[in-house]
């Protein structure tokens, strides 16, 4: 070709070829610029010692001090430990149980039966903490429980759930569990909808057994949306639900269940300290970035799928 | 084609098969109860739920709950500006989700990388209230329903997804639409989209239960009753209804407030059931197969 | 469809959205504004409601901007709006929680210019003493609530003790004596141990009765008690008594004799403990005691009668908690004088008539007005009996926006010209109140400790939010039967740490030792 575009470099090249990809991004991208970036001038709070008296601009600087007293608050090692072990146990057993519900719900021959499951198990996602807390405790009381009332009748010790060190982080992830997983099961159904049909008729021509199809072609045909959900997940491992955690904790609990999210909401929404809970958000968010950046490229070499 | 039959299977296979079933039937029990619970409380008098003898069946059937409800002040305008929030909401979240997802799923797009990283880095530093509420303020959208759908416009996690999918669609395929003379739009529209419906209708499904349900953004940025959500309403009938004597604002409670059980019971089921109407119409691309042959260059 | 279809279906929802975006609300010439944010139990019509009426008649150059707030949301918003500078020219709000900050961040202005020329009615309606619980560093910052925490009373169930045989209980030995009855000897005689004592809330909330006994209190909110000891001004969370409090507490417990469940229960499980016929002690306002008995007998229990006693007399003291008012009205600052009037004029006898006495906060006046002209409140068996009055009272509390105003107070008629009618309204509050709350507030008017420090200090915006956090969770410790000896010392070595001392020192400087 000759004219202008053969003075260009390859970059330059590739740049005019797409152009109007680029500017597609671009015009979206200036979206995120208004409404994710230019709120981000908020976070310099975490710098200054915020004070409603001066307002954003003329607070004074005061450099990492909020960090400091963050890492100096004697409740802020148990907030981390209690969040890491919460949000550890809730990636380890919830993070996989979608993914099994949906490779489960793959294998089901009557189309009534998956469908029925598969809507059952979506329901309890609209269900609103608040309500499925007062669930949770008829069903967990010590007294009239009917957990309880089984385990009396059993000749056991009727257990109090909810006011016990042992008991109360089991009970956040089972709960969390059984609540949310529909949600994202609906993610992996969707992705594997989209595997090719003749790819099972090719396996099984093949005579390959259903363990073997589970493993070979289920499994690799959503492997590229469980890399991105984990990547994303472990972006949030500082984060266990804040709902959750507050309506079911009482100070019964705190040295087992008080976590960031919890500990910030005193801090912020009833404390009004503003600078002080930025800078926690920042710890956590950059703790979060770290974590993508890293498993990113650790998954990346591995499964060859990414973020980017 | 060959088709799988159960009597095909090898003894290991039923039994596993049959083990799927079960495990998928308790937890489905599981996941079903509180429903049942809830709804029983729906329609029992609050006199009996008090008395903690409601669990999955009504005690003297009664749709007191729901009259009470739909007396209300405010639930039809609730409603009309739920639906808006909905409907224009979900399609401004879905087209400009693919308007984004699309360019970052083609490696061929100059500054791939930088764009990624701009997005995601938003999904790990969330924006703060504070700054969000002076934006609208600023940007004019105060009291306005469009407060509730520009700021919350696209979900970053919900666009990736839609982005990896994207990226499983061969290049060759928009090789040769380009030859054929088609732009960029075109194969978005023509190719892409059609080309995804299970994971797009899955995450319109998902845009549309953030949009119905979205509630601290219209706490903060709605200041005139006409233009609260259903949400909003719900809440505020709900609140009406409270045990009076909660110390009048009592600080150490609000957030764990349940007011009268069978009206918190009733707005639970009704803020369920536009989503469980349009569930199962949406289920149907998430069947395995229906994207016979689709993905060929 | 081809792109440029595309291109024009997104122009013109951005454009529809611009032109929302700079249509903003026209403002009407020569008016002043005023922004006046409700905090209503819920959203009514009060736009077009007969408060609202009366104030745009009586001030045509006012552009009144009513701003509810959703009670449930309020904790949220409310620092937001603070943050943001955005707070309106009225609004309510807990003193509590917010003033140092609001005072330090000059979001709100003292009031006692303008009270002195526009706000007669206020500062002479007022309940005596009252306009105290907003004053802070001698300056009056906002006008608290008539509505009084002080109406607490220890409840018990006469019938049950009838049941037993048992005398009405005054110490503290005689009502543990009663507990154990009343947990152990099936007070109600249904066959089934299924009763108790006692119950309270998680976070130890509502047995305050329990506490003063011992002198001491965390208070209804948990706000802490603070009393005059030595002549200085004491937290009642540090005193050795409050140990020893929480320690009898502890032993109640592991005996039995209190709900197992107290240490969790939300506000709705344990009120539902009492419509179930399960507990035989209640700490809280005797206002509602009519709704419980007649929910008891409702489900069969036919004497039930849960009724106000004396509080327990225990080792160092007796009492109930009167946490006097930390909500009130707050004003920003803008158009100050107009505001003040505005507000002062809702407390006027002009303004009762007008607005057919659609002012107070609990009780409601009839539809039709009496041969004078004058508004008729439901009387206490009226409002038991007439089936109509719950859809009455709704009507009028949400058509309002809450003021100061409440007929419970005794003053709130002085100013008004017309004695007659000031006398009418006065009968018409004894008129509303039940046998329970007549004794029960004699009880509380005799026994009640008022704190010595009801409003807050600066150094509390800092601190006070993890100290009454780090208290609750060292009640709960010790109730739930954890080694007292050690959670106490961590507790005063971590409250002396972490601004106790501050604020005790704040406190003796600017709250003087009456």
């Amino acid at each position: 070709m000759q004219g202008p575009a053969s003075r260009f470099s390859s970059f330059q090249k590739q740049f005019w070829k797409n152009r109007f990809l680029f500017f597609m991004a671009l015009s979206i991208l200036a979206w995120y610029a208004i409404f994710r970036y230019i709120p981000y001038y908020w976070n310099l709070i975490a710098f200054k010692d915020y004070q409603y008296s001066m307002g954003f601009a003329k607070s004074p600087w005061v450099g990492f001090e909020n960090f400091k007293a963050l890492f100096q608050d004697p409740f802020f090692l148990r907030v981390l430990r209690n969040t890491l072990v919460i949000s550890g146990l809730k990636i380890a057993i919830g993070f996989p149980f979608p993914i099994i519900l949906a490779i489960f719900l793959n294998e089901v021959f009557k189309s009534a039966f998956k469908k029925t499951i598969q809507t059952i198990t979506f329901v309890p996602f609209f269900i609103s903490w608040v309500i499925y807390a007062s669930i949770l405790f008829s069903v967990l009381s010590p007294s009239v429980g009917m957990l309880n009332v089984l385990i009396s009748r059993l000749g056991g010790e009727p257990i109090y759930f909810l006011a016990s060190e042992k008991w109360f982080r089991p009970i956040l992830v089972i709960s969390d569990i059984t609540k949310q997983s529909g949600y994202f099961t609906v993610i992996y159904m969707a992705a594997l909808a989209g595997v090719d049909e003749e790819i099972f008729e090719a396996a099984i021509c093949d005579g390959a057994n259903l363990f073997q199809r589970i493993w070979h072609i289920t499994i690799p045909g959503i492997a590229p949306v469980i890399t991105i959900l984990f990547i994303l997940r472990l972006g949030q491992l500082l984060t266990v639900g804040f709902e959750q955690v507050y309506i079911l904790y009482s100070p019964m609990v705190y040295d087992v269940g008080d976590v960031i999210e919890t500990f910030n909401y005193r801090q912020g929404i009833l404390g009004g300290r503003f600078s002080y809970t930025t800078a926690l958000g920042l710890f956590k968010s950059s703790i979060g970035f770290v974590l993508v950046i890293a498993s990113n490229w650790v998954l990346k070499k591995l499964t060859g799928h990414g973020l980017w | 084609m060959r088709k799988l039959k159960f009597k095909n299977y090898k003894l290991s296979e039923k039994l596993f098969i049959l083990f799927i079933h079960i495990f998928l039937l308790l937890f489905g029990v599981i996941c079903i109860f509180p429903f049942f619970n809830v709804l029983a409380r729906s329609l029992s008098p609050e006199f009996y739920i008090q008395q903690g003898q409601v669990w999955l069946w009504p005690i003297r059937l009664t749709v007191n709950a729901y009259v009470k409800i739909f007396q209300a002040m405010g639930i039809v305008s609730g409603f009309k500006n739920s639906t808006f929030v909905a409907i224009v909401g979900t399609a401004i979240n879905l087209i400009m989700s693919f308007l984004i997802a699309y360019p970052l799923s083609r490696k061929r797009l100059p500054l791939r990388k930088t764009f990624i990283f701009i997005v995601v880095f938003t999904m790990l530093f969330p924006t703060g209230i504070i700054p969000m509420y002076l934006l609208v303020k600023k940007l004019g959208l105060m009291n306005s329903l469009w407060a509730l759908i520009w700021p919350y416009a696209i979900t970053t996690f919900n666009m990736i997804i839609i982005k990896n999918y994207f990226q499983t669609i061969p290049e060759s395929l928009e090789e040769s639409a380009f030859i054929d003379g088609a732009g960029e739009l075109t194969i978005l529209f023509k190719i892409f989209v059609p080309l995804s419906k299970p994971v797009i209708s899955a995450i319109g499904l998902f845009y549309l239960i953030f949009n119905w349900n979205i509630f601290m953004p219209a706490v903060f940025f709605i200041t005139h009753p006409s233009k609260y959500t259903i949400q909003v309403v719900l809440r505020d009938i709900l609140t009406q209804h409270m045990l009076e004597d909660q110390l009048p604002f009592d600080q150490a409670s609000l957030m764990s407030l349940a007011g009268p059980e069978a009206i918190q019971a009733a707005v639970t089921i009704l803020a369920m059931i536009p989503i469980l109407i349009i569930y199962p119409f949406i289920q149907k691309y998430f069947t395995r197969g229906m994207m016979i042959g689709s993905v060929k260059g | 469809m081809s792109k440029n279809k595309f291109f024009l279906l997104f122009l013109i929802i951005f454009l529809l959205s611009s032109t929302q975006i700079f249509s903003g609300a026209q403002k009407e010439e020569g008016k002043v504004t005023l922004r006046w944010m409700d905090l209503p139990e819920a959203i009514g019509d009060v736009e077009n409601g007969e408060f609202m009426t009366a104030l745009k008649e009586k001030f045509p150059e006012v552009d009144f901007q009513l701003e509810p707030i959703l009670y449930s949301a309020y904790k949220e918003k409310f620092p937001v709006l603070m943050a943001a500078g955005d707070l309106p020219e009225i609004f309510q709000t807990n003193a509590q929680s917010y003033l140092p900050q609001l005072v330090a961040g000059n979001l709100i202005a003292p009031l006692d210019d303008a009270l002195k020329t526009y706000g007669k009615d206020i500062v002479g309606n007022a309940r005596e003493g009252h306009l105290a619980f907003g004053q802070y560093s001698g300056k009056q910052y906002s006008i608290p609530g008539s509505y009084s925490l002080k109406y607490f009373a220890q409840n018990i169930r006469m019938d049950w003790l009838e049941n037993l045989g048992k005398a009405v209980p005054k110490t503290m030995d005689e009502f543990r004596d009663v507990a154990r009855a009343f947990t152990f000897s099936d007070p109600d005689g249904n066959g089934k141990d299924d009763t108790y004592g006692t119950a309270f809330r998680q976070n130890i909330n509502f047995i305050d009765s329990f506490f003063n006994a011992y002198g001491v209190a965390p208070n209804h909110h948990q706000i802490g008690m603070w009393r005059i000891r030595n002549g200085k001004q004491t937290n009642d969370w540090v005193q050795p008594e409050m140990k020893e409090a929480l320690e009898n507490l502890a032993s109640w417990y592991e005996e039995g004799i209190i709900h197992p469940e107290s240490l969790t229960l939300d506000w709705n499980q344990w009120w539902n403990l009492y419509l179930q016929n399960k507990v035989g002690m209640w700490y809280h306002q005797p206002r509602r005691l009519s709704e419980m008995n007649s929910s008891l007998i409702k489900a069969g229990i036919k004497n039930a009668k849960m009724w106000p006693i004396a509080p327990p007399k225990g080792p160092y003291g007796q009492g109930t908690s009167n946490e006097g008012q930390p909500w009130g009205t707050f004003f920003s600052g803008n158009n100050l004088d107009k505001a003040v009037e505005v507000y002062n004029y809702t407390f006027t006898q002009e303004f009762f008539l007008k607005s057919k006495g659609q002012l107070d906060y609990a009780f409601a006046p009839k539809p039709e007005l009496n041969s004078k002209g004058w508004p008729v409140y439901y009387t206490y068996d009226e409002a038991l009996t007439d089936p109509n009055y719950e859809e009455r009272r709704k009507k009028v509390q949400y058509s309002r926006v809450w003021t100061g105003w409440a007929l419970e107070n005794p003053n709130m008629t002085k100013t008004w010209p017309d004695r007659d009618l000031a006398a009418h309204v006065m009968q018409q509050f004894q008129n509303t109140l039940g046998g329970a709350q007549i004794e029960g507030n004699k009880l509380a008017d005799k026994w009640a400790v008022t704190s010595s420090k009801t409003v807050p200090v600066p150094a509390d915006a800092k601190y006070f939010v993890n100290l009454q956090s780090m208290f609750r969770e060292i009640a709960t410790k010790i109730v739930s039967g954890k080694d007292s000896d050690q959670v106490w010392s961590e507790w005063l070595a971590y409250y002396n740490a972490n601004g106790g001392a501050e604020i005790e020192k704040q406190v003796n400087e600017l709250i003087p030792v009456k």
